[in-house]
C-alpha cells in the first residue's frame, strides 16, 4: 500500500466515522477557530499554515496480517510530547498534527511483545508513514482480523468507524485501574478508567482518521500520576435510593410484576400452603449460621378419659388431662459458600414417641434409638450450581411423606389423618435435590429404609419426590418409595408406596378483613407389600398387605390471615396393619409388639377421622390453636377409660414385657399366646386387657412458637 | 409597542420549541454539543433511561431451604439491598398483633431506581468524552454494552468478571419472534455510589431497526431489571446507534 492509498483510506474513514467526520474534537480538545470542519479537510491545507506533521501507517503481523486495536505511542526523542492512539481496521492508525522533530513509535497488542520503531524524523507539512511489524509470541487474539475482513457485509450491526471509535474508547491502560482506597486495586472490583495519556489527554480522544484537526502543541508538563478520583456530580449515575429513605414497604407503591425467577420457588408466595412455615421473616441470620427455634406446647382432653392419661394411635397427640411439651427444638443452617448442613435438636415428647415407631433399632448393637432420638434433622452436603441448584445432602432428614409437616407449626392442623400420621417423619440416607427449574424439584432418595435408622433386612429404600409449583395458588407434591424390606423378621417382604397431594387456594382477597382466602389440600397414599408369603391383592387369607388412604382439609383465612379455621379429615385402609401405629399398651412399641392388637397379614385396620382447627396468628412466629378432633376404627383401638396401661404401673408404665400379655395384677403372664397366659394369670386374677374403643373424641388447644 | 415585542417573542417562542422538541443528539452536530447536553445523553436519552425496577423480598431460611439453597445468598444484587432497620421487629406481645400483616420491610418487594444506559452506542462515548466522565465502564470486547447503575454496594472485592459471573447468565435482550440473546459477559465495577454491572452482548445478535423494540431483562441478584427500549429512538445521525 503507498502512502497515497493509505492516506485516501483515511480519507473515506473520515467521510463514514459519523461524528468525527462533524469534527468533533477529541476530550480536553480546543477547537481552533479558524479551523474547518470535516467537511472542509480537503480545503483545510490551504487555509492553514502547515507547522504540524502527521504520521500514518498500518500495524501488522509478521506474516503482513492487521492488526486491529493497537495501541500506538508516539513519543519524542527529547521526551516533551508523546500521543497515542488504537490502530483501526486493517491496521490502519494515523496520528495528526505533531510537532515536528524526533520520535519514538511504540506498539502494543495482546498477544505481542511491545515492538518499537525509532528515530522517525517527523516534518511540518507531511504525513510520515511508518508501518509497525510485531512478531506473535502467543496465539493472536481476535483483535487480529484477515486481510478478508474489509468485505464483511453491510448488514453488519455495526460499520468500521464505530468499531474503530469503540475500540479506541474501550481499551484500557493497566496501569490505572482503581481508584479505592480501602483495599488493594487486585482485589477490589472498582471501575476502570478510560485510558488516560500522558498530558491528561485521554487515549481515546485521539481521533483515528481527523488528519485535519489540529492538535494543540502539547504542553511540557509531567505526566498525571493517577487517574481524577471522581466523576463529574452532574453525570454520575443515579444512586440507589439511600438507605436512610427506608420505605414503608407494608404501604409502598405496588411493585412491578418482576419476580426472582431463579431461586426455585421464590417468584411467588407460597406461605399459605400446609406443611410450609408461614413466617415471612427470618429473625436472626447470619453468612454462616441461621438458628431455628422451636416450641410446641399442649394440652388435650380426650373425651373417654383414659386414667393412664394416654392417647393412642398418633404422632402428634400422647397424653390426655396434661400439659405437655411437645417438641422443643433447637438448631439451625450451616451455609458456607456452597456446603451446607443443618441440624435440629428433638426434644420433649417428640424425642420418645417419633422412634417408637421405628423397630429397625432392633437389628443390631449400638442403640441406635438412643442415638438418634433427640435428632429430628442433621445432614451435610453441597450445593452445585447446575441448573437451579444441585443438592447432595447426607444425614437424617424429615421425610415429607404425607404432606404435612413433623413440625406442627408448619401445618394448617394439629393432629393430622392417619395418611400423614402414619407415614415416616423421617429417613436416614442419601438424598439429591435437583431445581431442572425454578418451579420443579427432583429429589431421589436412597435411604436406610422406611421411617428407620437402620436397614431391617437386604435392601435399602429408594424413593423420591417430585415437587411442581408452577404458579402461586398450586402445588403438586408427589412420593415414591419402593425396593425397601422394611419388616422386622420379614427378610424378603418388600414394600412400594405412593403418596401424592396437591394443594389448592381457590380464593384470594388479602384485604378483606372478612374471608381472605381459602384453600384445600388433597392427599391420595396406596401402597402395598409384597413377597415372602405376602401379597399385594388377593383375598385375606393370601397374606395381603395394602394400604389405601387419602385425607382432604380445607381453611379459610379471616382477617389478613389473624384467624384460620381449617375443616377435613381422612380415611385409611389398611390390610395387614403394616401402616397402623401399634397402640403402645404395656408399654409396646415396633420392636416389641402386643398381643393385644396384633399386625398380621391380612388383618385389616379401616379407620376415618376429622378434625375442626382454630387458629389464632397474631404475630408470625407464635400460633395459639384449639381443635376438636373425632376418630374412628373398625376395630377397637383408641384408649378407653381404662387405658392401655396394666394396673400397677410398673416403671414406665410397663410390667417390661409388652410382648406378653399381662395379668390382672399387673405382672406379666409369661405367655403371648391367650391361652398359656389365662392359664399363667389364674392365680393372678386371670389375663388383664386394655381398655380399646373404637373411636376417640378429644379437644386440644395450644400454643406454637417458631424463630 | 406590541408590534415591537411581538415578533422576537415569537422567535424566543419558536427557539424554545424547536429547542424542547428537538434534543441535541437529534438537532446539533456532536461537535457542537455542549456539556449539558452530553449530560442529557446520559441522563435520560434513548440510550440512557432512569427505570424502576424491583428488589425482590428477602427470602426466609425455609423458604430458601425449600427451594434448594441455604443461607441469604451473597453478592452483587442480594448484599447491601435491604435498607438498614427494615428486619423483623420481634414484639414481646404475643397475644395481639397484625396477624399476616407481621412482616418486614424487606419482607416485601420494593421499588428501586436504576439508570439503563447503552455504553457502546456513539451518542452515548461521544457524550462521556464530552461531559468528562471518566467513570464510564469498559469492557475489552466489542459488542453491545448495557449498564446498570445504581446497585447498592456492599464493599465487594474481587475480580470483575469473577462478580458478573452469576450474573451473566440471568440477563437477556430480547425481540418479537426472534431468539433471546444471552450475554457473553457479565462485569461489575465499583463506583462511589453503588456498583455498575455491565453486560456485553454479542454483536451477532445484529439488532436492527426492523426489530422495533428490544427488552433488556436482568435478575441481579434480587434486583429485577425489565425495561423496553424503543428501537426507532435510538438512532443517531440516521443509523441505529447500539
Amino acid at each position: 500500500m503507498t502512502r497515497k492509498s493509505i492516506m485516501t483510506a483515511l480519507s473515506c474513514f473520515a467521510l463514514v466515522i459519523g461524528a468525527e467526520s462533524l469534527g468533533v474534537p477529541a476530550y480536553g480538545q480546543q477547537v481552533p477557530r479558524n479551523v474547518a470542519q470535516a467537511s472542509d479537510v480537503s480545503t483545510a491545507p490551504t487555509q492553514v499554515q502547515p507547522v504540524f506533521g502527521a504520521i500514518a501507517g498500518v500495524v501488522r503481523t509478521s506474516s503482513k496480517l492487521p492488526i486491529v486495536g493497537a495501541m500506538v505511542t508516539v513519543a519524542k526523542a527529547d521526551g516533551k510530547g508523546i500521543w497515542t492512539t488504537i490502530s483501526g481496521s486493517e491496521g490502519i492508525f494515523s496520528i495528526p498534527n505533531v510537532a515536528p522533530g524526533e520520535y519514538l513509535v511504540t506498539s502494543q497488542a495482546d498477544g505481542y511483545p511491545d515492538t518499537t520503531v525509532s528515530k522517525l524524523q517527523i516534518t511540518a507539512g507531511r504525513a510520515t508513514r511508518t508501518d509497525v511489524i510485531m512478531a506473535a509470541n502467543v496465539t493472536p487474539q481476535p483483535a487480529v482480523i484477515t486481510a478478508n475482513s474489509s468485505t464483511t457485509p453491510p448488514a453488519a450491526p455495526r460499520d468500521k468507524a464505530k468499531q474503530s471509535l469503540l475500540a479506541r474508547l474501550v481499551k484500557p491502560q493497566p496501569a490505572l485501574v482503581s481508584k479505592s482506597q480501602t483495599a488493594p486495586p487486585d482485589t477490589v472490583a472498582s471501575l476502570k478508567y478510560p485510558p488516560i495519556a500522558a498530558f491528561g489527554i485521554p487515549v481515546a480522544n485521539t481521533p483515528t482518521a481527523d488528519v485535519g484537526t489540529p492538535l494543540p502543541v502539547p504542553q511540557d508538563a509531567p505526566a498525571p500520576a493517577q487517574a481524577p478520583t471522581a466523576a463529574p456530580a452532574a453525570t454520575a449515575p443515579a444512586a440507589a435510593p439511600a438507605a436512610s429513605a427506608l420505605p414503608d414497604a407494608l404501604s409502598a407503591p405496588a411493585p412491578g410484576p418482576a419476580v426472582d425467577n431463579f431461586t426455585p420457588f421464590a417468584f411467588a408466595d407460597f406461605t399459605w400452603m400446609n406443611a410450609t412455615t408461614r413466617s415471612k421473616d427470618t429473625v436472626l441470620d447470619t453468612k454462616f449460621f441461621t438458628p431455628e427455634i422451636r416450641f410446641d406446647t399442649n394440652y388435650m382432653t380426650d373425651f373417654n378419659q383414659p386414667h393412664d392419661h394416654t392417647i393412642v394411635g398418633a404422632t402428634e397427640s400422647f397424653r390426655s388431662g396434661e400439659v405437655q411439651i411437645e417438641q422443643e427444638s433447637v438448631g439451625g443452617d450451616f451455609h458456607w459458600q456452597n456446603v451446607r448442613g443443618r441440624i435440629l435438636f428433638m426434644f420433649g415428647m417428640f424425642a420418645t414417641t417419633t422412634p417408637r415407631n421405628d423397630a429397625s433399632y432392633a437389628v443390631g448393637q449400638w442403640d441406635l434409638r438412643g442415638a438418634y432420638k433427640y435428632t429430628s434433622e442433621a445432614w451435610g452436603g453441597y450445593h452445585f450450581n447446575v441448573n437451579h441448584g444441585l443438592n447432595v445432602d447426607a444425614g437424617i432428614f424429615v421425610s415429607y411423606i404425607g404432606l404435612f409437616s413433623y413440625y406442627n407449626f408448619d401445618n394448617w392442623t394439629y393432629q393430622p389423618s392417619y395418611v400423614s400420621s402414619n407415614t415416616p417423619w423421617f429417613f436416614n440416607g442419601v438424598r439429591v435435590q435437583w431445581f431442572p427449574t425454578n418451579k420443579l424439584k427432583i429429589e431421589p432418595w436412597f435411604i436406610n429404609g422406611w421411617q428407620s435408622y437402620a436397614k431391617f433386612n437386604g435392601h435399602p429404600g429408594l424413593g423420591g419426590q417430585l415437587l411442581w409449583q408452577p404458579t402461586e395458588w398450586f402445588k403438586l407434591v408427589a412420593n415414591q418409595y419402593g425396593y425397601g424390606q422394611d419388616n422386622l423378621g420379614l427378610p424378603h417382604t418388600e414394600r412400594i408406596h405412593t403418596d401424592d397431594s396437591i394443594e389448592v387456594r381457590y380464593y384470594n382477597k388479602p384485604d378483606k378483613m372478612g374471608v381472605d382466602k381459602i384453600a384445600y389440600t388433597l392427599t391420595v397414599d396406596a401402597g402395598c407389600q409384597y413377597g415372602g408369603g405376602i401379597q399385594c391383592t388377593g383375598a385375606p387369607s393370601k397374606n395381603k398387605d395394602s394400604f389405601v388412604g387419602w385425607m382432604m382439609y380445607n381453611r379459610v383465612w379471616f382477617h389478613k390471615d389473624l384467624f384460620a379455621v381449617t375443616v377435613g379429615g381422612g380415611d385409611m385402609s389398611n390390610w395387614g396393619r403394616y401402616l397402623t401405629l401399634l397402640p403402645p399398651i404395656n408399654g409396646a412399641d415396633a420392636v416389641t409388639g402386643s398381643p393385644y392388637f396384633t399386625q398380621l397379614p391380612g388383618q385389616r385396620a379401616h379407620m376415618w377421622d376429622s378434625t375442626v382447627t382454630l387458629q389464632y396468628m397474631p404475630r408470625q412466629y407464635i400460633t395459639w390453636w384449639g381443635e376438636f378432633g373425632y376418630r374412628h376404627s373398625d376395630i377397637p383401638y383408641f384408649a378407653g377409660r381404662g387405658g392401655v396401661t396394666p394396673p400397677g404401673y410398673q416403671v414406665g408404665g410397663t410390667n417390661g414385657a409388652p410382648g406378653q400379655f399381662a395379668c390382672m395384677s399387673g405382672a406379666p403372664s409369661g405367655a403371648s399366646d391367650l391361652p398359656t397366659a389365662t392359664t399363667n394369670c389364674a392365680s393372678s386374677g386371670g389375663v388383664w386387657f386394655p381398655d380399646l374403643r373404637r373411636s376417640e373424641a378429644k379437644i386440644s388447644v395450644g400454643v406454637m412458637v417458631k424463630f | 409597542m406590541r408590534k415591537v415585542l411581538l415578533p422576537p417573542l415569537s422567535l424566543i417562542v419558536a427557539a424554545a420549541s424547536l429547542m424542547a422538541a428537538d434534543p441535541a443528539w437529534k438537532s446539533k452536530p456532536a461537535a457542537q454539543w455542549t456539556e449539558e447536553d452530553a449530560k442529557q445523553i446520559l441522563a435520560a436519552s434513548p440510550w440512557a433511561k432512569e427505570i424502576t425496577a424491583t428488589v425482590t423480598r428477602r427470602l426466609t431460611e425455609d423458604q430458601l431451604r425449600e427451594g434448594g439453597q441455604m443461607g441469604q445468598p451473597q453478592g452483587v444484587g442480594n448484599e447491601g439491598v435491604d435498607p438498614k432497620g427494615s428486619g423483623e421487629k420481634v414484639s414481646l406481645n404475643v397475644f395481639t398483633g397484625p396477624g399476616g400483616d407481621d412482616r418486614s420491610a424487606r419482607s416485601l418487594p420494593r421499588p428501586i431506581t436504576l439508570k439503563l444506559r447503552w455504553e457502546s452506542a456513539l451518542p452515548v462515548r461521544l457524550a462521556e468524552l464530552k461531559s468528562h466522565e471518566v467513570e464510564s465502564p469498559t469492557l475489552d470486547v466489542d459488542g453491545y454494552c448495557i449498564a446498570v447503575y445504581g446497585v447498592p454496594n456492599a464493599n465487594f472485592k474481587g475480580d470483575p468478571k469473577d462478580l458478573g459471573k452469576p450474573l451473566k447468565g440471568l440477563a437477556a435482550l430480547k425481540r418479537e419472534a426472534k431468539k433471546d440473546v444471552r450475554p457473553v459477559s457479565a462485569e461489575v465495577f465499583r463506583l462511589e455510589d453503588g456498583v455498575v454491572v455491565v453486560y456485553l452482548f454479542p454483536l451477532s445478535a445484529e439488532i436492527s431497526k426492523k426489530d422495533r423494540q428490544i427488552q433488556f431483562e436482568a435478575q441481579i441478584g434480587r434486583i429485577v431489571v425489565n425495561h423496553t427500549f424503543d428501537l426507532r429512538e435510538m438512532e443517531f445521525m440516521g443509523k441505529l446507534e447500539l
